[in-house]
């Protein structure tokens, strides 16, 4: 074994007769020939649904970000046409009954739609005219108001 | 090259009069070394030819699918090498395979070979190459039987010239161990 050679120093690979190029471009061909290539399918189905959620999304968007939530809902038609036919008294009586059914913002927008305002202290006295100062303050007492908070408001007193 | 092969590609997935010439280009370019390649594992002409035609056929219907992660050729070489390994085993199996030519000759002066022809030592050094991860198995193959130089190795499979280097280094020293303790026993 001479020095310094390895195993694959001693093997000596053979030249392979590869075939010509005429061979590779017959098989070429052959190929081709014999395995007609599916035409290119445009997949229309995936692409319209790809866009048709792509456009809802942009449009959930942009009802999302210009919708302007502070101001209230307008009134259907359909929502008019189910309170035509029940009058103010019974809407407040149901209301009062299931007051706490309400945020004080859905009762304020009923109550300015109905353009039911409160023009004077009067109309104001009488939601309160049942009811004595004693449990007035009672309720405030346990409800832990702090009255200074109120101090213009307190009109009642 | 990358750029010629990227269009081929895209002419060949795009079908028409285009993708044969450009698949017909693909075939001229590749098709020699990968026949080397698959005869080496084959050791028959004319079963090779088939094995090379299967090759061809894959190419160009998966064509669509090579994601151009790699060069053309290393994609060409995998498939190469499964058909081949493939059908070399069903081959076997069925006793048709007929070695016709040795693919090494061994050069004397190597006391564990003296005794071994050149076919016996190359079954060895296939085992060997087999063992191999696919990149090692093809920087080896272009090398040592090819004989390429790095730089032309380098613009075939798209790896730096020291890569290589280092690949074939490694190959080279893990056919030789494989080698010796074949020839120990």
């Amino acid at each position: 074994m001479k020095k310094g050679k390895d195993i694959l120093d001693h093997l000596r690979p053979e030249k392979i007769n590869t075939p010509n190029k005429a061979f590779f471009e017959a098989l070429a061909t052959k190929v081709t020939d014999e395995n007609p290539k599916p035409a290119v399918k445009i997949r229309l189905l995936p692409k319209i649904i790809g866009i048709s959620f792509a456009a809802a999304a942009v449009l959930i968007i942009a009802v999302v970000l210009f919708k302007d939530f502070s101001q209230p809902v307008a009134k259907t038609k359909v929502e008019k046409a189910l309170f035509a036919d029940i009058n103010n008294e019974e809407i407040y009586a149901y209301v009062d009954e299931h007051l706490d059914d309400f945020s004080i913002e859905e009762i304020e927008e009923r109550f300015s739609s109905e353009e039911l305002v409160y023009n004077d202290i009067e109309s104001g006295l009488d939601l309160f005219s049942d009811i004595s100062k004693d449990e007035i303050m009672d309720y405030i007492e346990n409800e832990n108001i702090d009255l200074d908070e109120f101090e213009d408001e307190l009109l009642i007193f | 090259m990358k750029s010629e092969e990227e269009l081929w590609v895209k002419q060949v997935v795009l079908g028409g009069p285009d993708a044969e010439n450009a698949f017909k280009a693909i075939s001229v370019r590749y098709g020699p070394k990968l026949y080397s390649q698959i005869f080496r594992i084959i050791q028959n002409e004319a079963i090779s030819k088939d094995v090379l035609q299967n090759v061809f056929i894959k190419v160009w219907r998966n064509l669509s699918s090579f994601k151009q992660e790699s060069n053309l050729y290393t994609w060409m070489y995998r498939i190469a090498r499964n058909e081949s390994l493939t059908t070399l085993a069903s081959e076997a199996k069925r006793s048709h395979l007929s070695i016709e030519t040795s693919v090494v000759q061994i050069i004397p002066g190597h006391n564990g070979l003296d005794t071994l022809t050149g076919n016996e030592i190359y079954h060895y050094l296939k085992e060997a190459i087999e063992t191999l991860p696919e990149k090692q198995a093809m920087v080896f193959e272009l090398k040592y039987f090819e004989d390429l130089k790095y730089s032309e190795i380098s613009k075939l499979i798209g790896t730096s010239e020291g890569g290589l280097k280092a690949s074939y280094h490694i190959a080279k020293e893990k056919i030789t161990a494989f080698l010796k303790t074949r020839l120990n026993h």
